[in-house]
């Protein structure tokens, strides 16, 4: 039934599914043979798509937030990561990539990148940005940071060195950045906004308006 | 069954030059270069073995620092931290 008869905004094109890659194919083929034979069932890999679709930054946010505010939990955040993120609700943690934890000093500023694929700490902070995946970022970051941290609007001193970390194994990485000045008085809710995805992965670091 | 990692922190490590056919997480950018290991990650079944279902040995793990000019040529004071398995190190 037409409503209103108001005028709707075109929306961007829905992308052309026509063709698919082989590595879709190969995907659906396999998905479909581990159905058919029993090993999985399509309610288990929807599960376990929606576990991972509601991972959200903010778990990362909180955890952050109260390492600033808890001096304690900052150095079992550092120490013992894995037992801090459980502390903070996270769950799973067995079943995903071990974290580890890198601290930004006023000398030593932290980015995280995945040269050879996409590993990123998704437990803490769900799905990876695009621009995380793509080979703009994995290959220049990597060469460049200070011009691809200048495009994310990051200025750092220039005496303060930049350590790239390549997720090239087992551990995934998250960046605990330095608390801005003039937020002494904050909640860590509060706090917690100020803690965006880029900030955990190093790109950008938290200000106050 | 325990492993003992062979390198400690401090060490100075050289990253084996070799090719490698299939799934490997040595990056190939840092491959002859040398480094620093700062920590002893534990121990993990290798990777390259792993991804092909096929029995992986139980390998130490390490966060390695490498200058920047020891990997770009170019004077910095900014440093490549990667995770690379004892097997690709050698004393440097």
């Amino acid at each position: 039934m037409p409503h209103d008869g108001h005028h709707h905004d075109d929306h961007a094109p829905i992308e052309d599914i026509g063709e698919i890659g082989q590595y879709e194919v190969l995907e659906q083929a396999i998905r479909e043979l581990l159905i058919e034979k029993g090993v999985l069932t399509a309610d288990a890999i929807q599960t376990q798509i929606d576990e991972m679709d509601s991972r959200t930054p903010v778990a990362g946010s909180k955890i952050v937030a109260r390492a600033w505010t808890e001096p304690d939990y900052r150095e079992r955040l550092l120490a013992d990561p894995k037992a801090a993120l459980a502390e903070m609700g996270v769950s799973k943690l067995d079943e995903n990539p071990e974290v580890k934890v890198v601290a930004n000093t006023p000398d030593r500023h932290n980015v995280i990148v995945c040269t050879l694929c996409s590993c990123y700490p998704r437990v803490v902070l769900g799905m990876p940005p695009a621009w995380y995946k793509k080979r703009a970022y994995r290959s220049r970051v990597v060469k460049e940071p200070r011009q691809v941290l200048a495009e994310f609007g990051t200025e750092l001193p220039a005496d303060t060195t930049i350590e790239v970390h390549d997720s090239t194994a087992d551990l995934r990485y998250l960046v605990l950045p330095m608390r801005p000045d003039g937020t002494e008085d904050w909640s860590a809710d509060r706090l917690a906004e100020l803690v965006s995805r880029d900030v955990m992965i190093g790109v950008k670091v938290p200000t106050v308006a | 069954m325990s492993v003992t990692p062979k390198f400690k922190p401090g060490d100075a490590v050289l990253v084996d030059d070799r090719d490698h056919d299939g799934h490997c997480r040595t990056p190939i950018y840092l491959r002859g270069r040398r480094g620093r290991v700062r920590d002893v990650l534990g121990v993990y079944e290798n990777p390259e073995e792993l991804a092909y279902y096929r029995e992986a040995e139980a390998l130490p793990l390490y966060d390695v620092v490498f200058d920047w000019k020891e990997v770009w040529g170019e004077d910095s004071a900014d440093q490549v931290a990667a995770d690379i398995y004892e097997h690709w190190l050698k004393p440097a």
